[in-house]
This record gives structure tokens, C-alpha cells and sequence, in this order.
């Protein structure tokens, strides 16, 4: 018997998985489209803050003198007893460096990170409002932190769901492999296009939202650790699988950054400093930490330890420890495509937008199959081509007229979506105008929008050629919706009668 | 990075996907031979390319990249091949489908997806990681990792079955076993 139909399931389970897939992904849709969409985008967020807030003096290499120049000029800029102080080398990603300070009394609410000139002068202070909301939508949802993070974390965990649902309600998923069927019926492509990409997406798919389920739901998990390990609390599961911190007692001295650099290098000379830390500073315990990438390796960093007179302590034994931890601090680069270049970057930006389009089309299965235009499935088309434009319309007010960015994207989106009933509805129906021109209106105003903020924004900053280049890349990232793709793909053979086909939303 | 390498492998990875794409083929018309003989070139291939990737970006990177790039490759194929057929047919819609189920019984299955699958799914991955594994950060680390997998399972179970008791006796009866194996 042929081994497919063996593994093909019943048609009971299949149902049965088709209706939990259905329930799930209707459920939590708007959120998983918010998070994937915020995803796609936040693989960039270094190069997003850079144009943000571009800087005209920008450099790869920063000497030992510097960073320690760096470094007292942010205790003296920040009187206040901090718990650490972070230095943030550059990167090609960022050819920059800026230092970071961690209060103790959380309460006070002053600049805590600047940039840096190539001879650690503070510049300015960091910021990217913009590029902070997205990356606040897409870990927080914008809610408070804690709860924020579970929330995301938990869609990680349904989004694992909906794929093992997804799998067994599709039995053909071998014989369809192949089928791409567009035009026709707009319930069989939505279902093609859904099904296509999600099967041959799946790897990533389920990565990404494995890898995202396990950041966000960490905290609840230390919480059950707590509550159900007798022996160890949750402190002590942290320092076993990330590795525990020194116990340093001696006077307080200055930073030998020279000492700690050459020493780093001969042990371990293929290694590239990340960021540093000091550690409790002006303090007894005072220690430095480098974090530093090693060629080849999917874990964030190796973590070199030293005392502030240069001396190396240890190293937290991340690239060489138990396999649990490599894997657990493998997570981040995994989860952000921070690995193998631009290249994969880019493939991540389009996987990401890839799992907006299996949200998009996915709701629209459901609609399609029954049929049903009604309010909902209008706001949920405008929902979907809101999001961008609200995006955009945020970066325009934040960085033009400097106004709150999460205000604006939330405004924008509830009042963009908000706005095709005006269309939709025959009694309040606006000039005739017909919901499609709506929706084309959005991915217009998305486009115009990113247009008008790169020349605003780039009136500041008109020798940086990097910005330009940037600004390109993203005008055309907007104008992508635009584009009608059917006219790369071929007619079918017997056409019989030529009309606009069924658009994709 | 050797981008000749790369882009090598990413060759062998878009023959991998032809190769299974005429297999497929091939099998409507039941020639079996030539379809193993494809399955086989294409499996050659596929290690030939992580080869590539792995002499190109070292044995973790090639990993993902073997999983990451077959998806583009796929869907490229899969739109050259593809045609659009043209229809010109109004479809009849409705304003609204007679609702499934009532908001209580939605709200139930909320409750159950939602808390209580999650505390399911910790009890259950600490007591598999707990029974596998001796070594206490590899015992965590795969908690952490399965228990998402675990949950999302249990709530999409819960809201495909139209039977609720049985998804709900089943994880109830799980968790009070690995509770008392924890205690």
C-alpha cells in the first residue's frame, strides 16, 4: 500500500483539525498580524535607528582610550548610583558606538543612553521613537512590559498550534505541493496561496515561533520553577543554564580597557566584542564583562569576564558549555536572523512578511468559504492594509512633527480601519467609491507617506549616501503592495473572456 | 564569505525542489523507478548543498540556511509554473452564517485553551524533561522549549473537538499524574 496513504489522516481528524486551525487562527488573527508584520520590519532595527537618527561622525574601530573615555563621561553626564553601564561597540550594522546606563532607582525618568564620537565624547542622546514602537509592538503588543511579553509568548506557543492543526487538516499536503491555482475562484486561491506558502515556509515558521514563545514565556515559566522545584529556586535555574555571576570584593579603580583588550585578544583571537559591561560600577563588586560573537557560531555571544584592573576572571562557558545552554542562548540570533549577513536578513524580512500573508489570507479562507461580506470582512481587509500605513504614517509624525509614535500608529490604525465602513455601507456610501479603492487608497497613503518622510527626513542629512540608499530600500518596501504580480505569472490557455481578476488582499 | 559557494548551494537547493517536483510527476504516471531514482539525486544534492553551506558559514548556520532558503526556492518554482485563469463570474454573498456555537460555550473553550492548557503544558514538559534528562540546564532548556509546543497542541485540541469533556479528562488526567510524579 502506498506509504502516503498510509500517513494521510481520517477524514473525522481532519475536520476536526481543520475547525481548531480555523477557531485558533480567526481567534488571535489581528494580534499574529500585528506581531509578524512588526517582525518582518524589526530584523532591521539597527539599521532602522541609524536612519533614524543618522550621525555624521561614523566609524568601525573605537581604541581602548576611547572606551575608557566613554566611560567615565556617562558616570559624570549621570550622578546617580547605577546598577550597570553598558558600552555598544560598532558594528557593520552599526558603524557606531553608544553607552548605556542601568539605574538602580528605576523611578528617575533622564537620558541613560548616548551616542558616541570615534573619541568617546557623548553626542547625543539615543533616540528612535519610531523604531522603539515597532519594536515595542512586536515584543510588548505596547502593553506593559510583563504582561506584554506573555501575551506575545503565548501567541508563539498558538502559533505552534495552529501549525500542527494546519498540517493535519491538510491530507494532501504531498499532492498539492505544487499547485498554485490563481484567478479562478477566490476561495481555492486564497486556500492555494495560504496553503503554498505555510507548507514551504514551515521550517522557519516553526523556529520563529518556537524560538518567540520561549523568550516571551520565560518569565512564567521561572514562575512554576518557583512554585514547583523544591531544591533550586529560580535564580539558581537562571545561573545553571546562563551561567552565575562572580563574587568580586576589591578597592575600586579605574578600567584598564587596554589590558582587558589585549588579553581578550590573545585568548581568544578570532573573537569580536559585541558590547561591554561594567558591572556594579564605582563599587566594590565592580567587574567587566565582554560579550563577543565567535565566526560560525549561532550562540549571541561568549561572555569574558574580567577585574577592572584587566585581570580575567572566567568565562561563562556559553560556546562550550551543556548543550541546553548553547541552545538557550542560540535563541536570539535564530529568532532575529542576526546571523550570516545581510543575505539573511533580507530572507527573514521576507519570511516575515511571507507569515503576514498566510494571517491575511488565512482569515480571508474563512470568509471566502462562506462567502460572507459583511462588516467583518471588510475591517479586516482595511486592518490588513492599515497596518503599513499606520506604520508609516507613525515614523512621518514621530520624526516631522515629533509626536508621540504610539499614539499615532494606534490613532491611525483604528481610524484607517475604521474608515472603510464609509464605503462599505450603501446608506453612508462616499461618491460611489467602492471599497477596493479604499484599500488601494491605503497602499497609496503608505507610499506617499514613507516618500514624503525620507525627503523631510533627509533634508537634515543630505551627504550621508547610506541614508539614501536606505530610503530606497524602503520607498520600494512600501510601494511592494502596489505592484500587481499576476502580469509575471502567465494566462491561463483559454481565456475566454478578459476581466480584471479577483484581487488578493 | 565565498558568495560562489553560496550561491552554489542554493543551486543544488533549487534542483533538490525540481527534482522532487518531477517526481510528483512522474508518479501520476506510476514510474516508480525513475521517481526513486529522482528521490535519490535529490537527496545527493541536498547534501552536496549543505556541504557547500558548511564549508561557506560552518555546520550551525548550514543547518538553517538548508531549512530556510528551500522555502523561496519553492515558491519561485511554484509561481513559474503557475497560470492565472481568468474568471469573469459574480459570486453571491451573504451578510451572515448562523453562528456554530454560543458565547458561553466559545468562552469555555477560552478558559480551557487559555490557563489551563498552559499550566497542563508546564506540569507536562517538566515531568518529560524531568524523566529524560539528568543534567538540571539541559532539563530546563527542553522544558522551555517543549512546553509552547505542548500548549499550543492542547489548545487547538480543545477547540477542534467537538466533544469538550474529552480533550479536557485527558489533560486533566495527565497533569494530576505528572503533578504527583513532580511532588
Amino acid at each position: 500500500m502506498n506509504i502516503f496513504k498510509k500517513l494521510t489522516p481520517s477524514q473525522s481528524l481532519v475536520k476536526q483539525a481543520l475547525r481548531g486551525h480555523a477557531w485558533m487562527g480567526l481567534f488571535w488573527a489581528a494580534l499574529l498580524y500585528l506581531i509578524c508584520f512588526s517582525g518582518a520590519l524589526v530584523v532591521f532595527f539597527p539599521e532602522m535607528e541609524r536612519w533614524e537618527q543618522p550621525l555624521a561622525d561614523e566609524y568601525s574601530h573605537m581604541d581602548a582610550g576611547a572606551i575608557e573615555q566613554s566611560l567615565v563621561n556617562i558616570q559624570q553626564q549621570i550622578p546617580h548610583k547605577l546598577e550597570s553601564l553598558y558600552f555598544i561597540y560598532p558594528s557593520e550594522d552599526m558603524p557606531r558606538s553608544h553607552v548605556s546606563a542601568v539605574l538602580e532607582d528605576k523611578t528617575q525618568t533622564i537620558d541613560t543612553e548616548w551616542w558616541l564620537d570615534s573619541s568617546g565624547q557623548l553626542v547625543e542622546p539615543v533616540s528612535a521613537p519610531w523604531t522603539e514602537m515597532i519594536t515595542d509592538l512586536h515584543i510588548y503588543l505596547h502593553l506593559p512590559h510583563t504582561l506584554g511579553i506573555i501575551i506575545v509568548g503565548m501567541l508563539g506557543a498558538m502559533m505552534c498550534g495552529l501549525m500542527i492543526s494546519g498540517l493535519l487538516a491538510h491530507p494532501n499536503l504531498f499532492k498539492d505541493a505544487f499547485k498554485l491555482r490563481l484567478g479562478s475562484n477566490r476561495h481555492m486561491e486564497q486556500t492555494d496561496i495560504h496553503n503554498r506558502l505555510s507548507v514551504w515556509g514551515l521550517p522557519f515558521f516553526f523556529v520563529v515561533s518556537l524560538t518567540g514563545a520561549y523568550i516571551g514565556l520565560f518569565g512564567v515559566s521561572m514562575t512554576v520553577v518557583d512554585w514547583m522545584e523544591k531544591d533550586h529556586d529560580s535564580k539558581q535555574i537562571i545561573a545553571e543554564v546562563f551561567g552565575g555571576d562572580p563574587a568580586i570584593n576589591e578597592p575600586v579603580q579605574n578600567i584598564n580597557m587596554t589590558q582587558i583588550k589585549q588579553d581578550l585578544l590573545e585568548r581568544a583571537p578570532e573573537a569580536s566584542p559585541i558590547y561591554l559591561v561594567v558591572q556594579k560600577p564605582g563599587s566594590e563588586e565592580q567587574y567587566v564583562e565582554v560579550a563577543a560573537s565567535l565566526p560560525q557560531r549561532l550562540i549571541y555571544s561568549e561572555i569574558y569576564r574580567y577585574h577592572s584592573d584587566g585581570t580575567f576572571i572566567d568565562y561563562q562557558h556559553l560556546s562550550d558549555g551543556s548543550v541546553g545552554r548553547q541552545v538557550a542562548y542560540s535563541s536570539y540570533r535564530v529568532h532575529f536572523g542576526h546571523f550570516g549577513g545581510m543575505a539573511t536578513k533580507i530572507l527573514y524580512l521576507l519570511l516575515g512578511l511571507v507569515m503576514t500573508v498566510i494571517t491575511a489570507t488565512g482569515v480571508n479562507m474563512w470568509f471566502s468559504k462562506r462567502k460572507i461580506h459583511n462588516h467583518w470582512s471588510v475591517l479586516w481587509r482595511a486592518f490588513v492594509w492599515a497596518t503599513p500605513a499606520a506604520t508609516a504614517l507613525a515614523a512621518a509624525f514621530s520624526m516631522v512633527l515629533s509626536l508621540s509614535a504610539v499614539v499615532v500608529f494606534w490613532f491611525a490604525l483604528v481610524v484607517l480601519s475604521l474608515g472603510i465602513f464609509a464605503f462599505f455601507n450603501q446608506s453612508w456610501k462616499w461618491k460611489g467609491v467602492a471599497e477596493q479603492n479604499y484599500l488601494m487608497g491605503l497602499k497609496y497613503l503608505t507610499t506617499i507617506t514613507v516618500v514624503f518622510l525620507v525627503f523631510c527626513h533627509g533634508f537634515k542629512h543630505p551627504h550621508q549616501p547610506w541614508y539614501w540608499w536606505f530610503s530606497l530600500c524602503m520607498i520600494l518596501l512600501s510601494a511592494m503592495p502596489l505592484f500587481e504580480y499576476r502580469k509575471l505569472i502567465q494566462t491561463a490557455p483559454k481565456t475566454a473572456k478578459f476581466k480584471s481578476p479577483i484581487s488578493v488582499n | 564569505m565565498n558568495i560562489l559557494m553560496y550561491l552554489l548551494a542554493l543551486l543544488g537547493l533549487l534542483l533538490v525542489v525540481i527534482c522532487w517536483q518531477q517526481a510528483q510527476k512522474l508518479g501520476r504516471q506510476q514510474r516508480t523507478t525513475l521517481r526513486l531514482s529522482l528521490v535519490v539525486v535529490s537527496l545527493i544534492l541536498g547534501w552536496l548543498s549543505f556541504i557547500a553551506f558548511q564549508e561557506n558559514e560552518g555546520t550551525e548556520f548550514a543547518w538553517f540556511f538548508m531549512l530556510f532558503h528551500f522555502s523561496w526556492l519553492a515558491w519561485i518554482l511554484l509561481a513559474s509554473k503557475a497560470h492565472v485563469k481568468f474568471n469573469d463570474k459574480t459570486v453571491k454573498t451573504v451578510k451572515s452564517v448562523a453562528a456554530e456555537h454560543n458565547w458561553l460555550y466559545k468562552s469555555s473553550i477560552l478558559l480551557l485553551a487559555g490557563p489551563v492548557a498552559l499550566f497542563s503544558s508546564i506540569l507536562i514538559a517538566l515531568c518529560i524533561s524531568k524523566l529524560f534528562i539528568a543534567e538540571l540546564a539541559n532539563q530546563w532548556v527542553l522544558t522551555f522549549i517543549i512546553m509552547p509546543i505542548i500548549w499550543g497542541a492542547l489548545a487547538t485540541w480543545f477547540a477542534a473537538d467537538e466533544k469538550r469533556l474529552r480533550p479536557l479528562l485527558i489533560t486533566l488526567l495527565l497533569t494530576a499524574v505528572c503533578y504527583g510524579w513532580l511532588l
